[in-house]
């Protein structure tokens, strides 16, 4: 059985509708289905504001979704009663990418890191203070800082505070909501290969959300990309890059900077953003950008097939 | 409570906390020690002796009615900042309460709240206490029930909004999934970060407080005379604001120094429970 699954999503925004005026719809995510197995990690790309936080605060049980279930170890989370609730939420933890807003700034570090040991475990003060010292040397922070407030740390510490509040529990799968987008690329590296090396020690999942899908590649054993709202491909075995076929993922691929300027690679500069048109389009949703659009992409709405083994895509063009 | 006074010596260490602490020190020395302290009794008219400057048996001299200013500033003391300090402490109190469930509950208790807000804020603050008066009958107490109900419904609203600034936030998130419950979850992290700022807009809002209870008394309201109330004093003084401007300067640098005390110790506060967080 897998970890997670998630059947069928969709997650609605309704604006309030003011008097007389017409009630705004946005559809945040549609029609997604994902699936994480134990130990691994599966990567989330897209753009901004194309619903991966949506998704992501779907899964951890923050956001009701309007359409379709999400089951974690075999319950479905939003069904269950508030005491089922509460012995789901001990295996699921996350780390947003707003590092300073994460940690509430009157608390100390110890009581930050120790908010969720204090929930679950019923320890004793000096074995609860044991805890996040040891929690500290594992995501590399000194033990002097038990002490401290959040606003004496750079970013990248307090991310590292933040993956230590949600390491605390040895959780079953951790959602990282663009965990490391707001560090710049030196820490990034750092938090990436602290990510690794403690999935491997405690057998964690990840759900990793990013734009970055060079940082995916490095971190996820699986990779899916969605674009406004829905994926539109997703491939096991990420290691070639080159192998994703979407035309919008070969946009994304376009948009990462290459280190070897002896290669003579340029950077797709085509700069577009992502628009919705007014009308209700029955096809494919990336067709005012695609450059591969053909007649049945404006009248049908691809279907997501598998092309390879465990690599699915929905476009006309690419697919089968 | 999550606030735990940790470090005293910081907070004390702090000049005009020292000089705030002795004031208000003073005025509660003042309300409960008045028949002691007070050199005369505070409604005893002796009209021979009106308008007097200082003299031994008047330290700060006498006003129209020849009674002693001193002895009625000191009797003064606990009805004006008692009542103050007692009408600000209840009205904070219940707009925590209202204001915290209606921004984090949301939904219909919070519409529900807010529209009577809306309601109780059409009225001018001033039109609706006399209203309110006019009920219940005058009186202090009836005065500060009415002053009560008046003022709950602002910082009801700023406490809803803080609030909900705060609901959003991810540290909030990040606790719920850390399997906090609500309860745990408005004491320990949405109350701590309202609070500070709260305590500082009700010290601030205490001198006000102060004037206005002074205000009903002069309609007659409030205190009536003879009873000795600074705001009260005031009023009796204007008449002679030429020829005896000290009638009215007393109770006035009682009223000042009573809300710049409260304003130091407030900012002290603030400063102390923020913890420097930038």
């Amino acid at each position: 059985m897998s970890l997670l699954k998630v059947e069928n999503v969709s997650k609605v925004y309704k604006s309030d509708r003011f008097l007389w005026g017409q009630q705004r719809i946005t559809e945040a995510v549609k029609n997604v289905d994902l699936i994480i197995e134990e130990g691994t990690c599966l990567g989330l790309v897209g753009e901004s504001g194309c619903g991966k936080s949506t998704l992501g605060k779907v899964i951890l049980g923050l956001l009701k979704p309007n359409e379709g279930e999400v089951i974690f170890q075999g319950k479905n989370f939003c069904k269950s009663n508030g005491r089922r609730q509460y012995g789901l939420r001990r295996d699921l933890q996350v780390v947003f990418q707003d590092y300073s807003s994460s940690v509430n700034p009157k608390h100390n570090v110890e009581k930050i890191i120790s908010e969720p040991i204090r929930n679950y475990l019923k320890l004793s003060p000096l074995e609860e203070k044991k805890k996040v010292l040891e929690l500290l040397e594992i995501v590399g922070l000194n033990q002097n800082d038990i002490k401290k407030y959040p606003h004496q740390f750079s970013g990248g510490q307090l991310q590292r505070i933040c993956i230590a509040k949600a390491i605390a529990l040895k959780p079953k799968l951790i959602v990282l909501d663009e965990a490391i987008s707001s560090l710049d690329v030196s820490v990034q590296a750092q938090i990436l290969n602290l990510l690794l090396s403690l999935k491997e020690q405690f057998h964690l999942s990840y759900l990793f959300i990013s734009h970055d899908i060079e940082a995916v590649s490095y971190i996820a054993d699986r990779v899916a990309i969605m674009y406004l709202g829905r994926i539109v491909e997703e491939a096991e075995n990420i290691k070639n890059l080159e192998e994703l076929k979407h035309p919008y993922s070969k946009k994304l691929l376009a948009s990462v900077l290459n280190p070897y300027p002896e290669e003579g690679k340029f950077l797709d500069s085509s700069f577009d953003e992502v628009s919705i048109s007014k009308q209700i389009s029955c096809g494919c949703n990336y067709i005012e950008r695609c450059e591969k659009a053909m007649e049945i992409c404006h009248q049908q709405v691809p279907t997501f097939n598998s092309v390879a083994e465990g690599h699915k895509i929905a476009c006309h063009c690419e697919g089968i | 409570m999550a606030i735990v006074i940790k470090k005293p010596n910081k907070f004390i260490r702090n000049h005009m906390v020292i000089f705030s602490s002795v004031i208000l020190l003073v005025m509660v020395c003042f309300s409960l020690l008045a028949p002691v302290i007070a050199p005369n009794h505070p409604e005893d008219v002796d009209l021979l002796q009106k308008l007097q400057g200082t003299s031994r048996d008047f330290p700060l001299g006498t006003d129209h009615l020849g009674r002693c200013i001193l002895s009625r500033l000191i009797y003064g003391t606990k009805v004006s900042v008692g009542t103050a300090v007692a009408v600000m402490l209840i009205t904070v109190s219940i707009s925590i309460v209202v204001g915290t469930i209606s921004g984090y509950k949301g939904g219909l208790i919070d519409d529900m709240i807010m529209r009577l807000c809306d309601m109780i804020m059409a009225f001018p603050n001033l039109v609706l206490t006399l209203v309110i008066i006019g009920m219940l009958g005058p009186g202090l107490r009836n005065l500060m029930i009415a002053m009560i109900l008046v003022h709950w419904v602002g910082y009801a609203r700023i406490i809803r909004g803080m609030v909900l600034s705060h609901k959003e936030k991810n540290f909030i998130l990040s606790a719920k999934v850390s399997g906090s419950s609500d309860f745990k979850i408005i004491f320990q992290h949405i109350l701590p970060n309202v609070l500070p700022q709260i305590i500082v807009l009700a010290t601030l809002d205490l001198g006000s407080v102060i004037l206005h209870i002074s205000g009903f008394s002069f309609l007659g309201l409030g205190i009536r005379p003879p009873d000795p109330e600074w705001g009260a004093m005031l009023n009796d003084g204007r008449q002679f604001i030429r020829s005896n401007p000290s009638l009215m300067i007393y109770p006035g640098i009682m009223i000042l120094m009573t809300v710049v005390s409260f304003n130091l110790l407030g900012d002290a506060l603030r400063d102390f429970l923020e913890e420097k967080n930038y």
